[in-house]
């Protein structure tokens, strides 16, 4: 029990440092008041509160395949399709030819995605300006890369541009990448990030997206999402609750409060 | 099978049947009750009830009149003072178990003073006052366009309303606050101090006033689905802004492939994750390694193809010749779950002859399992119907009992691992101990903040931004 009067004295003290115009009596009392307002919830109730929560298999075998759906896993999800029983909620053979574009961009083939996006849906480049203008500079990179100065220069002074003219992001774009031209050591220089196989990712994410959205498919798998609101509602819960959590995603091990 | 799983729990082949069989009676007696209840809210909670129509046996009697319809409110007479308010409350507290709630009014008349109001007020509200005038309640007026919460002076807030608007009251629960439209606005929002339900309620106070009342019935002015929508964008994007470890869930997949035995699925799924730019390397689990995940898992693929298609015949000599220890116990849960399936098959191939026999030779054995009486009844009562598959018990005849059988089978093979630390790894894969935590928290956080609120639901997630 003293042990319990030090720890409200030293709470009171903290608090008298903090909050110098409180009154000692009720800095004590809202002391007395922090040390015992989160409720402690045991490891055996929480369980019980685990094993009431009943999770349908059906549904885990549907955010599975989202998963697999969205980040074109094809053949895993054909696969998934005949040993699950679970259908999928896109058609897979769009999915080969959205990831045929998304890997063209990833190897530098801008020319070849461009093709096959519009054969896909020439609607998708007509109504994404941004996401033309994005594979466009793609290809002008590519050109710097393989060093052909000329066919660089030219190709950004009559496809890019124009472009450049009616949108000053673009332009800005447009003249962070000509610069590269300018530097002996492009991997030095301040723009050199564009040099970067990242450049490709996020050009090739952007396309594959847009390609998702068109199809009335959400473009982000809803399994990321999960997690991240099971950390949102932890920490919530912490605020007013101490439980075991799951702190590894990975091993999704409960491990109990600190007591 | 390895005794030494731990000393203190049950053996893991006994933990493993009574949770699957439990599983099972859950689904019973959530299914069996509402056959029509396809698929989305069996797991779901039970519907709260909702407001429908004014009440007239505690509406302040004498000063207004309820029509007979219960949705319209009229103030026939002259008012004095401020204590003959006309007014009337829901007949039923707001439901709580939701993101927002929501009803209208609208002006059929202002009367000689359009001293309207619409808010909420508890039980305890004295009605003859207009809501907001009296502790614990709130009130948005037609006649100064003020709000008014539990004093006698109210505060700036919106415009004045009047004959031919529509004013509607909400609660939203996320941000506890109410929130006021006016002919499809909103118009402001105020922090909701008060604790437990809230009625909503209308008023009336001048000659002539009268004004209709709409609790869901009719379709609102105001775009309920859109705000609400905008809402939980809103809420959406705080959740959006945390980072998780890249390939998170790449790793969950992988493990929850390993987990239930898909093995085709999870090769081609390891071809695929090494060609992705950049190939994805994959920290290895703590405590739970490789090989245990691995462990039996073309024999564990194997048992669940000829469950899926109702071989049970076959896993049974299967599972013999492979796991013996699993089924020499005839008298074992996991023996009942596929003595039951095989039974079902029989009804399935229209057998039911044969099915009568199976049943009265095998089920006797069992009775001393818990859940015995109800299940086995369930599966005798498929024989009673023509059309088994479109009656109460028709879920026994859908993929989802076989998966349940198929999933048991799974976890006491994984059970029989004898490098297995913790018998309850084998019966959720990772991915399900996330969505029971998530599901967890969200309970306790809505039940800590007084039971207000959603709850988590994967079913919602899951059709989420689907279109058309």
């Amino acid at each position: 029990m003293s042990l319990f009067w030090i720890v409200i004295r030293q709470l009171a003290e903290i608090q008298a440092m903090v909050n110098p115009s409180l009154p000692a009596r009720s800095r004590i009392a809202t002391a007395k008041l922090e040390a015992t307002s989160k409720k402690v919830i045991t490891r055996a109730d929480w369980e019980k509160k685990l094993n009431d929560v009943k999770v349908r298999k059906e549904d885990m075998n549907k955010l599975v395949m989202n998963f697999l759906v969205t980040e074109g896993y094809v053949e895993a999800a054909e696969k998934f399709r005949l040993e699950s029983g679970t259908e999928p909620d896109i058609d897979l053979a769009t999915i080969t030819d959205r990831m045929a574009v998304k890997k063209a961009v990833q190897s530098g083939n801008v020319e070849d995605a461009i093709e096959k996006v519009n054969d896909l849906n020439p609607e998708i480049l007509d109504t994404n300006p941004q996401l033309f203008f994005h594979l466009q500079q793609q290809r002008l990179i590519e050109l710097i890369r393989n060093g052909k100065v000329e066919e660089a220069l030219e190709f950004a002074q009559e496809e890019l541009a124009p472009r450049g003219e009616e949108n000053q992001g673009f332009l800005e774009e447009l003249e962070r990448t000509v610069a590269l031209l300018a530097f002996e050591d492009v991997s030095n220089c301040p723009v050199g990030e564009l040099l970067d196989i990242s450049q490709r990712l996020k050009t090739a994410s952007e396309v594959n997206a847009a390609i998702l959205t068109s199809q009335s498919h959400e473009k982000d798998p809803k399994l990321p999402s999960l997690l991240k609101m099971l950390i949102w509602v932890q920490t919530q819960l912490d605020e007013k609750a101490s439980y075991p959590r799951i702190n590894d995603l990975s091993t999704a091990v409960l491990e109990d409060p600190a007591v | 099978m390895s005794e030494a799983t731990s000393q203190s729990q049950p053996p893991a082949k006994d933990l493993i049947g009574s949770y699957f069989l439990d599983l099972w009676c859950h689904t019973s007696k959530t299914l069996a009750v509402k056959p029509e209840t396809k698929y989305a809210s069996e797991f779901e909670e039970e519907e709260e009830e909702s407001p429908t129509e004014l009440d007239t046996v505690n509406s302040s009697g004498g000063f207004s009149v309820v029509g007979p319809d219960k949705l319209s409110l009229l103030y026939p007479s002259v008012n004095l003072h401020g204590h003959d308010v006309g007014v009337a409350q829901a007949n039923r507290a707001a439901p709580m178990k939701r993101l927002l709630y929501y009803f209208e009014i609208h002006v059929k008349n202002a009367g000689s003073k359009g001293q309207i109001a619409i808010g909420f007020t508890t039980s305890a509200f004295r009605l003859r006052r207009q809501p907001g005038w009296e502790a614990n309640s709130y009130g948005y007026h037609g006649d100064d366009g003020m709000l008014y919460r539990g004093h006698g002076k109210g505060d700036t807030f919106g415009p004045t309303y009047t004959t031919g608007d529509t004013v509607g009251g909400g609660i939203n629960y996320a941000t506890q606050e109410f929130f006021f439209t006016k002919n499809g606005v909103v118009v402001g929002s105020v922090y909701k101090d008060v604790k437990g339900p809230v009625i909503p309620t209308v008023a009336v106070h001048s000659q002539n006033e009268e004004v209709t009342v709409n609790f869901g019935k009719d379709p609102f002015v105001f775009d309920l689905k859109a705000y609400e929508a905008e809402q939980r964008a809103k809420q959406q994007i705080k959740i959006d802004n945390i980072t998780i470890p890249q390939d998170a869930s790449y790793g969950i997949v992988r493990s929850y492939l390993q987990h239930y035995g898909y093995e085709e699925t999870l090769k081609l799924f390891d071809i695929a994750g090494q060609s992705t730019v950049p190939p994805i390397s994959l920290v290895p689990e703590y405590g739970f390694s490789e090989e245990d995940s691995m462990y039996a898992l073309n024999q564990r693929r194997t048992l669940r193809q000829l469950i899926k298609s109702g071989k049970i015949d076959e896993t049974f000599s299967t599972l013999r010749k492979w796991y013996p220890q699993t089924v020499e116990d005839d008298t074992s849960t996991i023996c009942f779950l596929l003595h039951c399936q095989k039974f079902i098959e029989l009804v399935r191939d229209g057998k039911l002859e044969e099915a009568i026999m199976y049943g009265r030779s095998e089920f006797e054995k069992f009775k001393k399992l818990s859940g015995f009486d109800d299940l086995v009844k369930d599966c005798a009562a498929l024989l009673a119907y023509e059309q088994p598959s479109k009656s109460s018990v028709g879920y026994l005849l859908q993929e989802s009992q076989r998966e349940l059988v198929a999933d048991a089978v799974n976890a006491m093979v994984l059970s029989t691992n004898p490098k297995l630390k913790d018998a309850s790894l084998c019966m959720h894969s990772c991915l399900e101990r996330l969505i029971r935590q998530v599901t967890a928290c969200f309970l306790e956080k809505r039940s800590l903040n007084g039971d207000q609120g959603e709850a988590f639901q994967l079913s919602r997630i899951l059709k989420s931004g689907k279109k058309g």
